[in-house]
């Protein structure tokens, strides 16, 4: 009778070690649960939708849903310190914006860009300069004309002191067109500023401002790229007018850094299969995205230094910081 | 097709089980939400956003226009029978429901709040419905020297409303103002009144404010004043009374004139229904023939707020529709349901979707009519409240304001705001100084600022723009007059008295 117990004790022992084993085997899969995806931004925003859409497509392809919490705030940066303080298992991800990145320089970012593991590069989006199609400008030689003849007349509304917009103004008033920026960090009341015809030019993506585009109120005339834009073939780009600044809107995906090198790869290659559904793609052209916005792994790293490098070259230069 | 038949079509279509069942679940959770402190109606749309990304784009609208309606009248529920506001629109109507209440008119108080949100609503709807392109365009005009002066005129009124010591009303204000400088400023990025802190860096969310200074203030005075004070004939059954229509047809003034200041303020961005709420409030006190009763329950002042509340739906849901210009923190909301289902909110949506436009205003048309038998029903639930012992309530409403005020951006140093806020209340209250002002300097205070420097810059830093733009100026005009006019009456009055004591 003893002994008998103590075969069913063996046996359970061995079952329990089996059992712990299987487990074991099933931790080393990833993602074996679900992966926390933190928008950076608002609910309803630009973000946000890119965010979710792109949680939605690439859960078949991970196996694991993705839920996504919003945590908004100082330009993207109360997320990323969220993601931050998360263990760096990759079961924590977040979107990263071109506005957030800008903040790394300027020191407003407590973290630096080493600290940051960058998975995939989602939509790149060149910004535009759009006036109203029943204004006085017809095209950007129009436009630049007028600054020349009255520096400064000229107003543009745009986001605050210091961001990208700013830059780009700055930019090309040392290029002899001078305008001045109106601040706004609320994009409706900014649109609202030139329709209403109280500002003259507005620095935007174009996918912001389908709308206005759809209904011919507002039309581009310059995008800051090296190439034009597919979608508007007949707008000059900013190079071929000489002027070499770009600066483009970008969302991305990042993790904490840490995070290992497999995980890494299982990710960029399900957001890049993610990626190449054709609603991602519909979505994409609907925003005005890029069609070759998808960047992962090691390239896009390199990419995103080279924009902060040329951030901090410009801020420098301007006197936005020392 | 013409626009009556498209009409017929969206009313139809608004009729449909789940759209219809869509509006009032989006009432009940609106108002609801409204009512309870430390959840705001902002948050509640928030909240119900991600459960329309399956729905279609009429009913995920119509719900959440309901939310809007329901959330922006339902503080104004728990204002009237604990003395404390859901949302700082609700405040005004607070002022004289609670008063009334006092007086033991409850049921009427209700009713009154309950007609006069619907009637306002119902109002601005119709002139969306009729007169939306026109109307944008008007809107479209102004800009933001006429926002700033909308914003001043809601500072001026507010200050104005407390005629028992306008000092101590600008001290609270200013404090306000000064409160809501902290943080990372828009337009500069400068860090203001952070001491080096990250915590301090995001600012003092309003909502902070407005939950610890009106509900845990509130809490804290009446568990303190529990044995001093004897509730009148609270044991009762309460009721509620809705309006007959020869007392709506009494009380018609205020409800015009609550119902036009609501719908033009609220189609300017910005502002939106806090400043509509004190702006009419202010004028309807202005213009009665009672003014001595504002502040000790007013039948005037109460149907003018919440008919002015309500109104500024119709009024933001214009730019928003028409132009895709969202101008409050709910029509952002909105704006983003809008752009997941695919669809650009603008003029094109006129002429290529109208019948999904017209569902939506009749829908919404519909909604304030409903929203009469949705407010009834919660202000029934609520009175019922009234019977529980307060301490017990009290406990209630604190675990609501933690939930709610942790909900509103998962940030527990929010927390500790909020209780610091609620000890201030309490000793504002000891020390009688008005909280409304202190709330509303939070709330308006960077705005105003954000579009005096955006004019500012605009206008290469000439100040005299906002007197050469004819409707800023006008406006500017008013609050000035409105802010001496008090001082210039009692004047009046100490001469007059002064000669009639001379001649005797």
């Amino acid at each position: 009778m003893k002994k008998h117990g103590l075969k069913w004790v063996g046996f359970a022992l061995v079952l329990a070690l089996m059992l712990g084993a299987s487990t074991a085997f099933c931790q080393e899969k990833y993602p074996s649960r679900p992966i926390d995806f933190i928008c950076t931004w608002g609910v309803g925003g630009g973000s946000d939708q890119m965010v979710r859409m792109l949680a939605k497509l690439t859960e078949p392809f991970l196996g694991v849903p993705l839920p996504v919490s919003n945590k908004p705030g100082a330009s993207g940066n109360s997320g990323t310190t969220d993601l931050l303080a998360a263990k760096a298992d990759g079961y924590t991800i977040a979107n990263y914006i071109a506005d957030t990145l800008a903040t790394i320089p300027t020191g407003q970012a407590r973290y630096k860009m080493d600290d940051i593991e960058w998975i995939v590069r989602t939509q790149n989006m060149p910004s535009f300069l759009f006036v109203k199609t029943d204004g006085p400008f017809k095209d950007i030689q129009a436009l630049l004309k007028a600054t020349q003849e009255n520096p400064g007349k000229i107003k543009m509304a745009g986001l605050g002191f210091g961001t990208i917009d700013d830059i780009t103004l700055r930019y090309l008033a040392g290029k002899g067109h001078k305008m001045t920026l109106v601040p706004n960090p609320n994009p409706g009341e900014r649109y609202a500023s030139v329709l209403g015809g109280h500002n003259e030019v507005l620095y935007e993506q174009a996918g912001d401002i389908r709308q206005y585009l759809d209904a011919k109120q507002l039309k581009p005339v310059m995008v800051f790229a090296e190439s034009r834009f597919p979608a508007f073939p007949d707008v000059p780009c900013s190079k071929e007018l000489g002027f070499n600044i770009f600066l483009p809107q970008f969302r991305c995906v990042i993790a904490k850094k840490g995070v290992p090198a497999e995980h890494i790869k299982t990710l960029v290659a399900a957001f890049e299969k993610a990626m190449q559904t054709p609603e991602w793609k519909k979505f994409n052209e609907d925003q005005y995205a890029d069609p070759a916005s998808y960047m992962g792994g090691d390239q896009f790293k390199a990419w995103v230094a080279g924009e902060m490098n040329s951030m901090e070259k410009l801020m420098k230069e301007f006197g936005i910081i020392k | 097709m013409s626009e009556l038949e498209l009409f017929w079509i969206g009313l139809t279509n608004a009729f449909s089980p789940f759209n219809f069942m869509m509006m009032l679940t989006g009432l009940t959770i609106g108002v609801l939400a409204g009512a309870l402190p430390g959840i705001t109606m902002l948050n509640a749309i928030v909240l119900v956003l991600p459960f329309t990304y399956s729905m279609d784009i009429v009913p995920s609208l119509l719900l959440m226009t309901a939310v809007y309606g329901g959330g922006i009248f339902g503080g104004s529920i728990t204002g009237i029978l604990f003395n404390i506001p859901g949302d700082p629109m609700n405040v005004p109507a607070t002022w004289e429901g609670y008063a009334l209440n006092r007086k033991g008119h409850v049921a009427k108080a209700l009713g009154v709040a309950i007609m006069g949100s619907a009637l306002g609503g119902f109002l601005s709807c119709l002139v969306m419905t009729l007169v939306s392109p026109p109307f944008a365009k008007i809107a479209l005009s102004f800009s933001s020297a006429e926002y700033f002066a909308v914003v001043f005129l809601g500072l001026v009124s507010v200050v104005v409303i407390n005629t028992k010591s306008m000092g101590s009303s600008l001290i609270c204000l200013f404090l306000g103002m000064l409160l809501g400088t902290i943080g990372i400023d828009d337009v500069y990025g400068a860090a203001r009144f952070t001491f080096g802190s990250r915590l301090m860096e995001t600012g003092i969310n309003f909502t902070i404010v407005l939950i610890g200074l009106f509900a845990i203030g509130e809490v804290l005075d009446q568990l303190c004043e529990r044995d001093k004070v004897t509730d009148p004939g609270l044991k009762e059954r309460p009721k509620v009374h809705l309006m007959t229509p020869r007392e709506i047809w009494a009380l018609k003034g205020p409800l015009l004139r609550g119902f036009g200041t609501g719908t033009l303020i609220g189609a300017i961005p910005g502002a939106g229904a806090t400043v509509a709420s004190f702006v009419s409030y202010g004028v309807e006190r202005q213009v009665s023939k009672k003014p001595e009763e504002f502040g000790k329950g007013s039948w005037e002042g109460l149907n003018s707020t919440s008919s002015a509340i309500n109104a500024s739906v119709g009024g933001a849901m214009i730019p928003l529709l028409t132009l895709g210009i969202p101008g409050s923190g709910a029509t952002a909301v909105m704006m983003g349901a809008f752009l997941l289902h695919g669809i650009q909110p603008g003029p094109l949506l006129f002429t290529k979707d109208p019948a999904s436009v017209y569902t939506i205003f009749s829908g919404m048309l519909l909604c304030n009519i409903v929203m009469i038998l949705a407010g009834w029903i919660c202000a029934k639930f609520f009175s019922e409240l009234m019977r529980v012992p307060e301490n017990i309530m009290g406990a209630f409403i604190i675990v609501f304001c933690f939930v709610g005020a942790y909900a509103l951006r998962n940030d527990s140093s929010d927390l500790w705001y909020m209780a610091l806020f609620g000890i201030g209340g309490y000793f504002m209250r000891r020390y009688s100084l008005p909280v409304p002002p202190l709330v509303l300097g939070v709330i308006l205070g960077p705005l105003a600022e954000r579009y005096f420097l955006t004019t500012m810059i605009g206008a290469n830093n000439d100040i005299s723009v906002f007197f050469t733009r004819p409707v800023s100026a006008a406006i500017i005009v008013v609050s000035i007059g409105m802010f001496f006019w008090p001082m210039l009456q009692s004047r009046l009055n100490k001469r007059r008295t002064g000669k009639s004591c001379a001649a005797a």
